[in-house]
């Protein structure tokens, strides 16, 4: 287990929930830097959409009712993700596939 | 690993990906798929980022104090916004809190209008200036700010407010 930052269920093997490998093109945005800013601009405007309010008030509803010292980052991961991935905004969504598909489209390699 | 992509069959994450194409039938091509795919990637991380900072919270106990300090500064912003057309009567909007309450009677049972209503003459200029707004006063008065400064000649101000670069830096004593 990492001691810093949980890694989210999927990033061990890099493989999608589709089946499809990314891992090699995954590994390009990690290892040029650009996941790191794809991340920081996914924050900012997770943050900005409300939708991070909105997931901490189902982990704060969740906790109350489970009882806090019971719950574990499993359960929150496990009850945030379903309405987490469906409830990013369109344009928010657009905005990171167009920043995704550039960088991929400038590598040599695409 | 191009293969790899090329067999997968769209499966419904296709439609999905309302941001690239409009209609759910048309099929999503692989390299679609590979981008929303990252961006997914991308989203796990972020879910995991939030649940991990409400675990800490949960596991800590510290929401109650989050709230209860929500819930102060949102007293505090509406007395604050109540208070700005000027209205003098704080007694009706007395809440509890700490000191800073603007507007609610003091320990005296006094009650003082948000902005200081006394005019006091600034001593550099001479002009009557209402309290309230005497340090905004006193800084474009004094020099501080970029437009006000017509008083003052270049010779005179060149070597103190610019640095090294050429710009223009801003002076005030009272930061």
């Amino acid at each position: 287990a990492c001691p810093h930052r949980p890694c989210p269920r999927g990033a061990a093997n890099l493989r999608s929930r589709t089946g499809c490998e990314v891992g090699f093109w995954f590994l390009k945005l990690v290892e040029s830097g650009e996941k790191e800013r794809l991340m920081e601009l996914l924050r900012e405007r997770l943050v900005e959409c409300g939708w991070r309010d909105d997931m901490k008030a189902l982990c704060r509803a969740y906790a109350r009712k489970k009882g806090r010292n019971n719950v574990t980052l499993d359960d929150l991961i496990h009850v945030i993700t379903p309405k987490g991935r469906a409830s990013v905004p369109d344009a928010v969504k657009a905005e990171l596939l167009q920043r995704i598909r550039s960088f991929l489209m400038s590598s040599s390699l695409w | 690993w191009r293969t790899a992509i090329e067999q997968n069959p769209s499966t419904q994450i296709g439609n999905q990906a309302a941001g690239m194409s409009s209609s759910n039938d048309a099929p999503v091509s692989p390299r679609s798929q590979l981008v929303l795919s990252c961006f997914e990637e991308l989203l796990d991380f972020a879910v995991a980022d939030v649940a991990s900072e409400c675990h800490r919270i949960a596991r800590l106990g510290l929401d109650r104090s989050v709230d209860a300090e929500e819930e102060e500064l949102r007293l505090w912003a509406a007395r604050v916004a109540g208070d700005h057309p000027g209205a003098e009567d704080g007694a009706t909007r007395a809440a509890g809190g700490g000191g800073g309450n603007k507007g609610a009677p003091d320990v005296f049972g006094q009650t003082h209008p948000a902005i200081a209503a006394d005019v006091v003459d600034c001593m550099n200029c001479g002009r009557p200036v209402v309290a309230g707004r005497f340090a905004p006063h006193l800084e474009k008065c004094m020099g501080k700010g970029r437009k006000a400064r017509a008083k003052t000649t270049r010779s005179s101000t060149a070597g103190r407010y610019r640095n090294s670069n050429g710009n223009t830096a801003s002076y005030s004593p009272y930061s």
